[in-house]
């Protein structure tokens, strides 16, 4: 789905304010299981695509996006609209998604997990190679600029919103993702042949 | 994007350029502020459109790369942990939202128990006199002798 359709389409998350956040983190606070269904389906898996691009991996990510919600419940009576909900999810997971990288720093990256490899197995043969190609050129780039592109992927946050999430100023979120991009657009150029399926 | 507060900028094809290394070829993303310019580039220069469909490009190869839905035991470990860890706070908040219903505990809590830790300190170390005295009748002579002079006593005899 392009950017535009995907702005398109109704997201619940998005139309968020922190008052309704608070209102939802009540009912999750009273134990209510309709109001913690409705924040899994929402959020759990922008959590876990978010940590998934980042890390690679899908286990770790799974792990990263449970260890977020968990800190979200144990918070839920306390929680102050102070911010939305998916900007403070989006934070968690990228700071337990920083303290994996940082842990793993020693490990070659030829180590690191193959991004294709979880790739939709009904899918062609080349679209998997596409999505293989494009997913190494992702982790190729450095951390923070992949951490920028995921981060607005498809518009999920906004700039403002990503540089809260990093902890950077607006404009450094715009310089990471257009270092990303254009270093993005420098790794697939080479990898044309692999892109079009050419031997 | 959102950012308002900054003056409006002429956008031309280096601008663009940037416009779409940050953002991507979908107007929806560009700062607002610059998306009519922007627009009205593209309409009028062939070299705008050509950036533009190279970051369209850029985009569409985006969308392809892997992605990772929440599996079905992922969401049911989270969900059960829910009903874990709102079970003790389930308790609880019922009992303290009845008594304070105003914000956090922590502040009715901490105020009542400084107010009891002075009332107990005062009562330690202050001087008999303001305690309080089993036998009234010297603090009443103190009172009169200071009122009328240490001539006249508490039944009004000079």
């Amino acid at each position: 789905m392009s950017k535009a359709a995907a702005a398109r389409v109704f997201d619940p998350a998005a139309a968020a304010t922190p008052d309704s956040d608070a209102a939802l983190m009540r009912r999750v606070g009273e134990g209510e299981a309709a109001a913690c269904r409705a924040l899994v389906e929402s959020h759990l898996g922008r959590c876990v695509g978010l940590a998934y691009r980042l890390l690679g991996d899908p286990i770790e990510a799974e792990d990263v996006a449970q260890d977020a919600f968990l800190r979200l419940w144990r918070l839920a009576t306390r929680w102050q609209p102070r911010a939305r909900l998916t900007t403070w999810l989006h934070r968690v997971t990228y700071n337990l998604c920083i303290d994996r990288l940082r842990a793993r720093r020693s490990m070659s990256s030829a180590q690191l997990p193959e991004p294709g490899s979880n790739a939709d197995p009904s899918g062609t043969m080349q679209r998997n190679q596409v999505a293989r190609v494009v997913g190494d050129a992702l982790n190729a780039l450095p951390r923070r600029q992949r951490a920028a592109i995921a981060l607005v992927y498809r518009r999920e946050l906004s700039n403002i919103e990503a540089a809260e999430v990093m902890g950077i100023s607006v404009d450094a979120v715009e310089s990471l993702l257009a270092r990303g991009r254009q270093g993005l657009r420098k790794r697939l150029s080479a990898l044309r042949a692999d892109l079009m399926g050419e031997p | 994007m959102e950012r308002n507060s900054d003056p409006p900028r002429t956008v031309d094809l280096a601008r663009l350029g940037q416009i779409l290394d940050a953002h991507g070829a979908d107007p929806d993303a560009w700062p607002e502020t610059e998306r009519d310019d922007a627009l009205a580039l593209l309409a009028s220069s062939a070299e705008a459109r050509a950036l533009n469909a190279s970051a369209a490009r850029l985009d569409r190869l985006l969308d392809r790369a892997p992605t990772l839905e929440p599996s079905p035991e992922l969401k049911a470990r989270v969900l059960a942990a829910a009903g874990e860890a709102a079970r003790p706070w389930r308790r609880r908040d019922a009992w303290v939202l009845a008594v304070w219903p105003f914000g956090p505990v922590w502040r009715p809590a901490v105020a009542l128990a400084v107010a009891a830790l002075l009332g107990i300190a005062f009562g330690t170390v202050a001087p008999p006199g303001l305690v309080g005295s089993p036998d009234p009748a010297p603090l009443a002579e103190e009172f009169a002798t200071l009122a009328f002079g240490p001539d006249v006593d508490l039944e009004g005899q000079p």
